[in-house]
């Protein structure tokens, strides 16, 4: 039924960086600061010294083992401190880069291992917030041969408009990246999802589709509505109900497709993305391509500065993103967006009795209870916690945003679910924190 | 002096947890509205019945608001008549007792609203059952002589064969407050429910559900929604948020049974107290709904 949709359609904001909706580089920043752990699983191991002289792109650390990805320098210049925790970089200004990152001839044939690798030595991680090493991810799938790739352009995120500029610019790029993820994966179809208030988006990607003639690819227009962007929503929203379990589905962001893309045409590693900054407290919110590792201060100073002061800086998206504590934390690889919010987004009255309203119940897009649920862990009541199913909780922060009590929801079914069920495991951005609490 | 843009960049931020903003949408201010949608109705009443609807309301509101006033001073809780809840109940209360309820007796009722059904279990959001119900039925048990039998007597239209068409929009004669506008409620209750304060599925299904048990067991619909408030109960009463389920199947459930029991209790009590005791019955029954209502994946 339309009328009882789950999810809210959440004011967006996207128009506030979109003014300038081009594809530009940021200038490079005097530093940068590569945390060695940008992904999921094991940080990855220094290669470095301090002193030494580093091309971009050159491998700095190298993978711990398969589950875990390479960093790469991404300016030129030298290697100034090396702890467990990160490598910081000094630019020379002149980025040089590394001589192997060229064109490759014929690199629209190249064969699936060899594209394998590629996404490997790279060093990809999800470009949509998770961070998951995308080789590991293609690895789960080939076993089981996957039926569908489904590319997540959604960006159900308010703000945020890294994937929908990427989209916009580079919509050749992302197809040819979708076909070698599924050359990797096995998949026969491929599907673009995209959220219906980026129609542009949509049209020039049909276009780019005619135009390449890419048979089997094919663009969705899902609900704007969050959170869309969440696996079990999109498969929800792109597969019918009949055969949702039996199909093997493979979901991957855009900004993963193009970084693919890039890695297998010039063997380029990831060394820079697409970030949004935004708010209603930056002077200039615009979409800028930067190297890993700037810094937010340089990243905001590129934009000009903060018009008024803003209350919260956040990583990501204000409903899943992580809040940072000063400017000096660096972008890693999983961070498309920073957004500075102004007062009135924020409420800061204290946490009231629930009034059993039922509006997080209304939201809740796995059909959960959560006002039964926060009520359960509060009294550790844990038949309670089983039987209304906490573990499906995707952790989108629907709840949390809509209840009139200001009751802090999504903390309590974090912790209970670190409680009831060790780590987190169905969640949309369970290790983002443990990612980015590496700041020097 | 104003900071510059990149002077402002040195600032530092408290780290917080997500989701980082929030809709800003209050507990208070949604009983406010509701609230409002009450007013077509109290406006109506203010017209036919200048009287007593003033009477009541001042009564009502004033004694309400003091009693959650001093039953939170005395027992060092927060003070909370602000947030509308309380002012909500009153308003309810004096909507379903009878327009002529001498005030003494409003004063007693209105003190068992608040004290007895809100302040005892917690406050706004714990109770159980109705405190605005729980109080028209204590009144009409104390003082069964003065309260019941206006509730009773009251059945529009046993004369008149055709029933004319502007009772809908207003019976003078009616006995209660609520009573005597179905289309004022109707009006409020349907802006509240298409903007979700109020869920749409209890009152749209327990109404559906009436219309065609009534069909079945041939009652006069119309005589049948003009001698109670049923747009009331349907609007206001039965979705109130603390003692109506909360799971989206629950509510639809509890809008069904809610119309069993009414049309059950009808055929010996009459008026109010039937719908009053049905929606205390689907109160009662409401963790029970919501525990079997809950959306199970396998
Ligand atoms: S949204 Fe908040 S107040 Fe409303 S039922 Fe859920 S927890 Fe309670
Ligand atoms: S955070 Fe969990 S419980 Fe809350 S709305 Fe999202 S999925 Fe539902």
């Amino acid at each position: 039924m339309k009328i009882f949709r789950r999810g809210i359609k959440l004011p967006d904001y996207k128009a506030l960086s979109l003014l300038t909706p081009h594809f530009k580089k940021a200038p490079l920043p005097a530093f940068v600061t590569l945390p060695l752990k940008q992904h999921q699983g094991l940080p990855a191991i220094p290669l470095v010294r301090s002193g030494e002289a580093v091309k971009t792109g050159a491998k700095i650390a190298a993978a711990q083992g398969d589950f875990s990805a390479h960093i790469h320098a991404s300016v030129s210049g030298t290697v100034r401190e090396v702890t467990p925790d990160y490598i910081r970089l000094e630019s020379d200004g002149k980025d040089e880069w590394e001589a192997e990152i060229v064109e490759q001839p014929d690199w629209k044939n190249t064969e699936r291992d060899k594209i394998r690798q590629c996404i490997f030595n790279a060093g990809l991680v999800g470009l949509g917030g998770k961070g998951f090493p995308t080789h590991l991810k293609l690895d789960q799938t080939t076993k089981g041969a996957c039926d569908l790739l489904i590319l997540n352009g959604c960006e159900s995120e308010p703000f945020l408009t890294a994937d929908f500029i990427l989209m916009f610019n580079k919509a050749v790029e992302i197809l040819h990246g979708a076909r070698f993820l599924m050359c990797v994966s096995g998949a026969k179809k491929c599907l673009i999802a995209i959220e219906d208030n980026k129609l542009e988006c949509i049209e020039i990607i049909l276009s780019k589709i005619r135009l390449l003639g890419f048979k089997d690819i094919e663009v969705k227009q899902v609900p704007a509505r969050y959170p869309q962007g969440s696996d079990s929503e999109l498969k929800r929203t792109c597969i019918p109900s009949k055969n949702r379990d039996d199909v093997k589905v493979l979901i991957h962001n855009v900004a993963t497709a193009y970084a693919v893309y890039e890695a297998v045409k010039y063997h380029k590693p990831l060394i820079e993305r697409v970030v949004t900054i935004t708010g209603h407290c930056i002077v200039e919110p615009q979409n800028l391509m930067f190297r890993i590792g700037t810094s937010a201060y340089d990243a905001i100073k590129t934009c000009k500065g903060f018009l008024r002061d803003p209350v919260r800086v956040i990583f990501g998206g204000p409903m899943t993103g992580v809040s940072l504590s000063h400017l000096n934390t660096p972008l890693t690889k999983p961070v498309n967006g920073i957004v500075a919010l102004a007062q009135e987004f924020i409420d800061e009255g204290k946490e009231k009795p629930c009034i059993r309203c039922g509006l997080c119940v209304e939201t809740c897009p796995e059909h959960l209870v959560p006002e039964t649920l926060i009520k359960g862990i509060r009294l550790k009541d844990r038949a309670v916690v089983r039987a209304f199913q906490l573990q499906n909780c995707i952790e989108c922060g629907n709840c949390a945003f809509v209840c009139p009590s200001n009751i802090p929801l999504l903390d309590i079914l974090k912790e209970g679910k670190q409680t009831y069920f060790g780590a987190p495991y169905e969640s949309m951005h369970s290790e983002k924190d443990l990612i980015y609490a590496v700041v020097p | 002096m104003p900071l510059s843009p990149k002077e402002r960049l040195k600032k530092t931020f408290p780290k917080t947890t997500s989701p980082h903003w929030h809709s800003r949408f209050s507990s208070s201010y949604w009983a406010w509205q509701i609230t409002l949608g009450l007013l077509p109705l109290i406006l109506l009443n203010v017209i036919i019945d200048f009287q007593d609807t003033l009477r009541l309301l001042i009564f009502a509101v004033l004694s309400g608001l003091m009693c959650d006033y001093l039953f939170a001073f005395f027992h060092r809780e927060e003070i909370t008549i602000d947030d509308g809840s309380s002012f909500l109940l009153c308003l309810l209360f004096i909507l379903v007792i009878p327009r002529y309820t001498p005030w003494w007796a409003v004063m007693l009722g209105v003190f068992f609203v608040i004290a007895a059904g809100k302040a005892c279990f917690g406050g706004w959001g714990q109770y159980i059952f109705h405190p605005s119900l729980a109080g028209l039925i204590f009144l009409a048990t104390c003082f069964a002589g003065e309260i019941t039998p206006y509730l009773r007597a009251y059945e529009y239209g046993t004369q008149q064969a055709v029933i004319p068409f502007y009772a809908w929009f207003f019976q003078v004669d009616a006995p209660t407050l609520g009573n005597m506008s179905p289309i004022a409620v109707l009006i409020g209750g349907m802006v509240l429910a298409w903007h979700r304060r109020i869920d749409p599925r209890t009152p749209a299904t327990f109404l559906a559900a009436l219309l065609i048990l009534a069909l079945l067991i041939g009652i006069r619909i119309d005589r049948l929604f003009l001698s109670h408030p049923i747009a009331l109960f349907a609007f206001f009463i039965l979705p109130d948020s603390s003692t109506s389920p909360i799971t989206s199947r629950g509510r639809i459930w509890a809008g069904i049974a809610c119309a069993l029991f009414f049309l059950f209790f009808k055929s010996w009590l009459t008026g109010i107290e039937a719908l009053a005791y049905s929606v205390l019955i689907i109160n009662g029954l409401t963790p029970l709904l919501d525990r079997y209502a809950r959306f199970v994946r396998s």
